[in-house]
């Protein structure tokens, strides 16, 4: 038998199956992949997390003490309020600096012009972020062009500090990192947007400020939250920035679930139970999201 | 609408207005005036300016130069929000994010019109369209013509003096178009309110108008009622534009046109008394067609060069001498047909021919 009659026979028998089957055997690889790394990892984290621990080894014992330790301490309590602050503005200062970017690129540039800011917009994405870091440390530093500049002309006497290795130069780097989650989604819904409507808005007695809040913001508001839930998401559970740029206080709350394995501890079900928290957390902030809007609008 | 406006004014007043793009003269000159309830109709080729001009009118592009002015009032350098003036666009241009019925009170919510008392003037509004029952729809539910309707009620409920409407019938299917087109004109003349109505179909402008525009490249060619311009056509471009018509350069001397492809025309209208270079005019409906010879002013033999059946009517392409006259008769059983090829006769008295003297 030639390996063509049996390709043919092997595809007769697939033609005769229902579309139900075909359908499985389609979804089989990415669903055997998912379960393989993502779903057994979750669900061990979440078995270590409720498990006692006895001489580094994980037992059988049921316990939720872990989880009493990570809601009762004040260590985890404080970096989660720094990683939500951090988040929350970092989320902020994109959606001041996004949106307008987003609706420039959409409504007032012709199509050449758009062509090579998009891929401005985008670019940062391909340049390795410690890069970038560098970089932010070698403007803002003490020897840095931005304190080089406020000396010479005599604006501050000695360099400012808290341009690197600190919260601002945190939410700084989040914000540069991800800046592109918060443009594109808003440009994408902007681009559908009919000028005819603001035109429109205007004819029927909106002046300039209310065609935006009438018309732009509600084209633009699926975008928004979209771009709102990457920038707040990413930058929540981001260890990189913080590391660099944070200087040498390891204070979210990643990096605290990391020092629990890291100081000679090895104490995974507490680290484990505090990642759960994080989940919990997520999931919390994403169903009060979709509650309030529509799934389908914002996919 | 026309409550506020003093008596005597004109609705509206356009004096030189000048449009210019870079190197392009979008509307080069442009004056007339609309009367108060009147619906007037701005026709002409795409490209013609008529849309420019009515975004002047409106406020979204400014004059070059000229003034506008509404109600007697200069409003040349006021911007679209604060006129007097409503839209209805070509692609009605309808608030996706919002229903029905607040797309309908959009213009009411501008001017800081309670909810209750905008949403009650709304209903009425809707009613008024045949919308009752589409308040709470989505846009995306609605078909053309209802979505046409809505765009209607959202510009007329903020009680414009003047209402601009930039060919919004173009989407819909013949027979959509020419139920709206009726029905506009009944909204027209319920409200009394001032309708500028700007379209290339000249079918709507002759049909809905009190007067009609008629522009070509950037200027305003002829204004009218429908009749003086479809009759009296001031140049060839408006005889050739408004209907059909047969249009021949020729001499003029003593009331007879001879044309530059050999035919002699009696003409009977118009300015007969010119002589030198004019058109003549002749519609297609106003010449005989016969197996025999016709008795009339102007009389030829020819031969059936084409027929086109349109149902209603019959439209002959005679070959007579070196051009090709087009004759359009009324469908009827017994008056038979005839074929490519036949010898015919064709003809018209001198007062269906029409002397154009300008260019």
């Amino acid at each position: 038998m030639s390996t063509d009659t049996a390709l043919g026979a092997a595809y007769r028998r697939l033609d005769g199956l229902s579309t139900e089957v075909k359908g499985a055997l389609v979804a089989l690889p990415p669903i055997a992949y998912l379960t393989l790394f993502f779903v057994v990892p979750l669900f061990s984290i979440l078995n270590y997390s409720v498990r006692v621990q006895r001489e580094l080894q994980i037992t059988g014992e049921f316990t939720l003490a872990h989880y009493a330790e990570v809601l009762t301490s004040g260590t985890f309590q404080g970096a989660l309020f720094y990683s939500v602050r951090v988040a929350l503005v970092t989320t902020a200062l994109a959606l001041i600096v996004g949106t307008p970017v987003g609706y420039y690129l959409a409504t007032e540039v012709g199509d050449r012009l758009r062509n090579v800011l998009l891929f401005l917009v985008i670019a940062p994405l391909w340049i390795n972020f410690f890069v970038r870091a560098y970089a932010i440390i070698q403007i803002g530093g003490a020897r840095g062009f931005l304190n080089g500049t406020l000396l010479a002309v005599g604006l501050v006497d000695e360099p400012i500090q808290w341009f690197v290795y600190s919260q601002p130069s945190v939410i700084f780097g989040l914000t540069t990192l991800w800046l592109p989650l918060m443009v594109l989604p808003i440009y994408a819904l902007l681009r559908q947007m009919d000028t005819a409507w603001l035109e429109a808005a205007r004819d029927l007695g909106a002046g300039p400020l209310r065609v935006h809040r009438e018309v732009t913001l509600p084209a633009a508001l699926p975008g928004i939250i979209l771009g709102s839930l990457f920038v707040f998401l990413l930058s929540l559970g981001n260890q990189a920035v913080p590391r660099i740029l944070g200087g040498a206080k390891r204070t979210t709350y990643s990096e605290t679930i990391l020092l629990q394995l890291e100081s000679g501890g090895l104490n995974w079900p507490v680290a484990s139970a505090a990642s759960g928290v994080m989940m919990a957390f997520v999931i919390v902030v994403l169903l009060g999201v979709f509650s309030v809007f529509d799934m389908e609008e914002l996919f | 609408m026309t409550a506020s406006s003093s008596p005597g004014t004109s609705a509206l007043d356009a004096e030189e207005l000048r449009k210019e793009f870079d190197d392009l003269t979008a509307v080069d000159g442009v004056s007339f005036s609309i009367e108060q309830g009147e619906f007037f109709t701005l026709v002409g080729p795409s490209g013609c300016g008529k849309t420019t001009l009515l975004r002047m009118l409106s406020g979204l592009e400014e004059p070059t130069s000229g003034t506008v002015r509404i109600d007697g009032a200069d409003t040349t350098r006021l911007p679209a929000e604060r006129r007097p003036t409503s839209m209805v666009f070509q692609d009605l241009a309808l608030f996706p994010h919002k229903d029905v019925l607040g797309n309908v009170c959009f213009g009411l919510k501008m001017q800081g019109i309670a909810r209750s008392e905008r949403e009650e003037r709304g209903r009425e509004m809707l009613e008024l369209l045949g919308l009752g029952g589409y308040a709470d729809n989505a846009i995306e539910e609605l078909s053309g013509g209802e979505r046409q309707r809505v765009a209607l009620g959202r510009s007329l409920l903020t009680e414009p003096d003047l209402l601009l409407l930039d060919e919004p019938l173009a989407s819909l299917d013949v027979k959509l178009r020419r139920e709206m087109q009726l029905e506009l004109r009944r909204i027209h003349d319920d409200l009394g309110s001032t309708f500028l109505y700007v379209t290339h179909d000249q079918q709507v402008a002759l049909t809905a108008s009190d007067r009609i525009g008629v522009m070509n490249d950037g200027n305003l060619v002829q204004v009218g009622t429908p009749q003086e311009v479809y009759e009296e056509p001031a140049t060839p471009f408006v005889a050739e534009f408004i209907g059909e018509t047969n249009l021949w350069a020729g001499d003029c001397e003593d009331g007879v046109v001879a044309t530059d492809e050999g035919l002699e025309i009696a003409a009977g209208r118009g300015d007969t008394t010119t002589d030198g270079r004019v058109h003549v005019s002749v519609r297609p409906e106003r010449i005989d067609i016969a197996a025999d010879p016709v008795e009339a002013d102007n009389a030829f033999e020819g031969t059936v060069a084409d027929r086109i059946y349109e149902g209603d009517d019959i439209t002959y392409q005679v070959a007579v001498n070196d051009t090709d006259l087009q004759v359009e008769q009324p469908a009827k059983e017994s008056r038979g047909l005839f074929e490519p090829g036949d010898s015919v006769g064709v003809g018209f008295d001198r007062d269906n021919a029409y002397v154009v003297t300008g260019r």
